[in-house]
């Protein structure tokens, strides 16, 4: 794993620190003890770099002998702080209901004393002395960490599995140790590395105090309160123990929280790194402009994230008024085909092949063009829509930047506009938290119409609303395509939603299309994963005394896909041939033994216990 | 939160099947389940239909001792539920092994655990090797038969299925729903099957009750219901069942 440089200091300063920690003591003590009456409180000289105290003791060697206890202390406290605030953040999830609360109210009132009171003021009640700073510092650690703990739990508590263990009779100290302490545990121990820098800097400042470690014990704060009244004549001589507490210090800070970046980033993707070379924008090829109507072409286009291609040469055209379904199982590559199309997809991914929208390449387009001729709509129409803007004024936006209307003409488009799409005109003024489901996704679709769009792409535009609703939303679309002649592609992974508001449906499959077919023509399909896939969906006519078809195992995830048919595995009909070359496209499938017309129906196979063998029968073609 | 108030209600010797009588579930002011009453035998699968805000959850949820409620439940012991998200049911840092056995007790010994759990899990259709692997290593499918599996550990009287197939990929929706079909036959299970797709209902259920806004507006038979609807919301609810061409 690469370390940023932060990562990298931090782990040097910490491992320096610790190597002290150990070797101060035995290298150092000594000189560090020795008295030298003939030499007290001297400045900087060649025998003594950093001066010596009122015993003519050497402060260099003093410093980095008391390394070892203040390291010790701050571990000691921050261990003390651990303890006490994973305990106080735990007990309200064994708690009863009006105890946690207690708890939990008393957890959020300490957070808000500064953490240095607290420490001093525990400190003075447990005496003044290295155990009291030990016990100070602790104490004013734990709050922090107890909500932290409380904050994790909760959300630990809310899980399905936690619901789960409770029906199942699972007492309250169980869930606790067996379901939520692991699950928290990550970054509580990072949090807690973090906490020993601040330990570290706490301990110091007592000791500075005169709270902390007292003679003849001395650490890096018991050595900056000695020097301190020397610090106008011989700064020199609080030096050393001040750039040990901040060097000490930043280095655990720094360690605990790269940890914590490190542990939050999300992991790189299996296989990552094989075969990656291929940084190409969207590229356009003179010679390959289209002459037909069609308003969006797609040519050989493939994605890449670092090693991994999750989708795979995939090429289909659109024509105006068209719409063409894209249906696929997740992991399918049909949902960044849709933000590929729309020149969406997020860093770092990488884009290769043709997307021509009216002929014109993607990237050749202005921001002005793409905003006016592409209209996207997502499955979450709130992410869509600015939650702080009416949507009237959101709407009104694209005409007034896009289109250079007055905002008085945008207004009134966007009223116009929402009415097409069935939203009341008074909903102009509504927030989009005021709409229901349906209302958003309207007004989403009434913002792709606020330009002039060619081409409509609608990834799972439905899949959050309820059936009834989807209907409306999807006659909706239908008819805008109807009305504009614009093109559209609507991505689902329900093949019946796919199928019946489509004049042609893509199969994806591993991030390619496995095959194109009418949508009429799904029930015929060729492909074995296609009628394997339409045999899995039960309707309304489905016979309920056999079992439901379903196939085998998994989709192979982007970074597993190898050559040779991806499906070739879960497949009746795999041979030697699926496994070694990767079927092309031709005629619509892509599969080395497509089913013939005469076969249709004999995917209907069943397997009862999800383990048996889809379309067993003859392979027909 | 109130997790942990679980109603036994009523004779827990009835065994399998439940009986509820005018079901509300309250949250603060809002009715989410306003007088709710069905039965389900032994070995029954009934479906229970809505759209969200239905309180089809509420239901489920009331009767696995997760929301507190008002209104008579009899029998339904030892009531266990399967979620929709099979990522979420499952503690990621236990093994398979110790998932299924979970609701065992602690009376067995290492051996009968392990020989249960093997058992448990060719229950639902897995091999029982998977005893030792991590839920991360399981596909959405085989996730949600784990929780299947560990449901049926706890011998329950009464196994509700929420939305248990909506959060997975068609290609194995079928073998999941053959499955409960299979557990209803082989186990005599009485099964609560909460969904809101009414072909997957028509499917797994002998009966059907039609939930709207807290109340159950039809019930009948799988074929009453879906073959000749009584209830015009029951029928706007079969119109918009998307259908292949």
């Amino acid at each position: 794993m690469r370390r940023s440089p932060a990562a990298r200091c931090g782990a040097v300063l910490v491992a320096l620190t610790l190597v002290l920690a150990v070797l101060g003591p035995w290298v150092w003590g000594a000189e560090a003890a020795r008295f030298d009456p003939m030499h007290t409180l001297e400045g900087h000289s060649s025998a003594h770099w950093l001066g010596t105290d009122d015993g003519g003791r050497d402060m260099l060697a003093r410093t980095l002998a008391a390394t070892r206890l203040s390291v010790l202390l701050a571990a000691l406290a921050t261990a003390l702080g651990a303890v006490l605030g994973v305990t106080l953040g735990a007990l309200p999830s064994v708690l009863g209901e009006r105890a946690a609360r207690f708890v939990t109210a008393v957890v959020n009132g300490m957070t808000a004393i500064p953490v240095l009171l607290l420490a001093m003021f525990a400190a003075l009640v447990a005496g003044t002395g290295t155990a009291g700073a030990v016990v100070g510092i602790g104490v004013a650690s734990a709050p922090g960490l107890a909500r932290l703990t409380r904050t994790l739990a909760a959300g630990v508590e809310s899980a399905d599995y936690v619901a789960a263990a409770r029906m199942l009779g699972t007492g309250r100290v169980r869930v606790l140790t067996r379901h939520i302490l692991p699950n928290i545990a990550e970054p509580l121990i990072l949090s807690v590395t973090a906490a020993l820098g601040y330990a570290l800097l706490g301990m110091a400042t007592l000791s500075l105090l005169g709270l902390g470690v007292q003679p003849p014990d001395y650490d890096w704060g018991r050595l900056l309160h000695d020097a301190l009244p020397r610090v106008y004549v011989d700064p020199e001589v609080i030096a050393g123990p001040a750039l040990a507490v901040a060097v000490a210090g930043i280095g655990f800070t720094l360690v605990g929280e790269s940890l914590a970046r490190a542990a939050a980033r999300t992991p790189v993707p299996p296989g990552a790194g094989k075969g990656a070379e291929l940084p190409l924008g969207p590229a356009s090829r003179p010679g390959l402009s289209s002459a037909s109507e069609a308003v969006l072409e797609v040519r050989d286009l493939t994605v890449f994230f670092g090693g991994v291609t999750p989708v795979r040469g995939v090429s289909f055209t659109v024509a105006s008024g068209e719409v063409v379904g894209i249906v696929g199982e997740s992991g399918s590559g049909k949902s960044l085909t849709a933000l590929a199309v729309g020149g969406l997809v997020p860093y770092p991914g990488r884009v290769r092949g043709d997307v021509l929208l009216e002929g014109k390449p993607l990237g050749e387009l202005s921001r002005k063009e793409l905003g006016t001729r592409l209209a996207m709509v997502f499955q979450d129409p709130l992410s869509a829509l600015n939650p702080a803007l009416r949507v009237g004024t959101q709407l009104a936006e694209t005409a007034t930047v896009h289109l250079g209307m007055t905002r008085r003409e945008a207004r009134a488009r966007a009223v116009a506009r929402l009415e097409r799409t069935g939203v009341a005109a008074e909903r102009v003024s509504s927030f989009p938290h005021e709409l229901s489901g349906g209302m958003r996704q309207r007004a989403v679709i009434a913002m792709g119409l606020m330009g002039d769009p060619r081409l409509i792409v609608a990834d799972e535009p439905t899949t959050a609303l309820d059936t009834t609703v989807q209907r409306k939303v999807l006659d909706l679309l239908g008819e805008v395509v109807r009305d504009t002649g614009a093109g559209a592609v609507l991505i689902s992974h329900d093949i019946a939603v796919v199928s019946s508001r489509c004049d042609r449906v893509l199969v994806m499959y591993a991030g390619r299309v496995v095959e194109e077919v009418p949508a009429d023509r799904l029930r015929k399909a060729r492909h074995p994963y296609t009628r394997a896939l339409v045999a899995s969906i039960p309707d309304l006519g489905t016979d309920r005394s056999l079992p439901l078809a379903s196939i085998p195992g998994a989709q192979p995830v982007p970074s597993a896909v190898g050559e040779g048919c991806a499906f070739a595995d879960r497949c009746g009909f795999a041979d030697e041939v699926c496994l070694r070359e990767t079927p092309a496209l031709v005629g619509g499938v892509a599969c080395h033994h497509p089913s013939g017309e005469g076969a249709v129906g004999a995917s209907k196979e069943g397997s009862r216990d999800g383990r048996g063998e889809v379309a067993a029968e003859g392979s027909g073609g | 939160m109130r997790l942990w108030r679980r109603q036994e209600g009523g004779d827990r010797a009835a065994g399998g099947g439940v009986k509820v009588v005018d079901l509300r579930v309250r949250y603060g002011g809002f009715t989410a389940v306003d007088g709710v009453s069905f039965e389900i035998a032994e070995g029954e699968v009934l479906g229970l239909v809505g759209e969200s805000g239905s309180g089809k959850s509420s239901v489920g949820r009331a009767l696995a001792g997760l929301v507190p409620y008002e209104g008579e439940v009899r029998g339904g012991a030892r009531t266990q539920m399967v979620f929709q998200d099979p990522y979420g049911s499952l503690n990621p840092r236990l093994r398979i092994g110790a998932a299924v056995t979970e609701g065992l007790g602690s009376g067995l010994s290492r051996e009968e655990r392990a020989r249960e759990a093997g058992r448990l899990l060719e229950t639902v259709g897995l091999a029982a090797d998977l005893v030792g692997r991590y839920p991360r290593e399981l596909s959405g499918g085989q996730r949600q038969r784990v929780a299947l599996a560990r449901a049926l550990g706890a011998r329950p009287g009464l196994l509700i299925a929420d939305e248990i197939t909506s959060a997975l990929d068609a290609s194995v929706q079928g073998a999941v729903l053959n499955l409960v079909r299979d557990l209803r036959d082989s186990l005599g299970l009485a099964v609560l099957f909460v969904s809101h797709d009414l072909a997957v209902v028509r499917y797994v259920c002998d009966r059907v009750a039609v939930l709207r806004e807290g109340r159950i507006v039809e019930c009948g038979t799988v074929d009453q219901v879906t073959g000749s609807p009584g209830h015009e919301y029951t029928k706007a609810l079969l119109e918009a069942v998307p259908r292949l061409k």
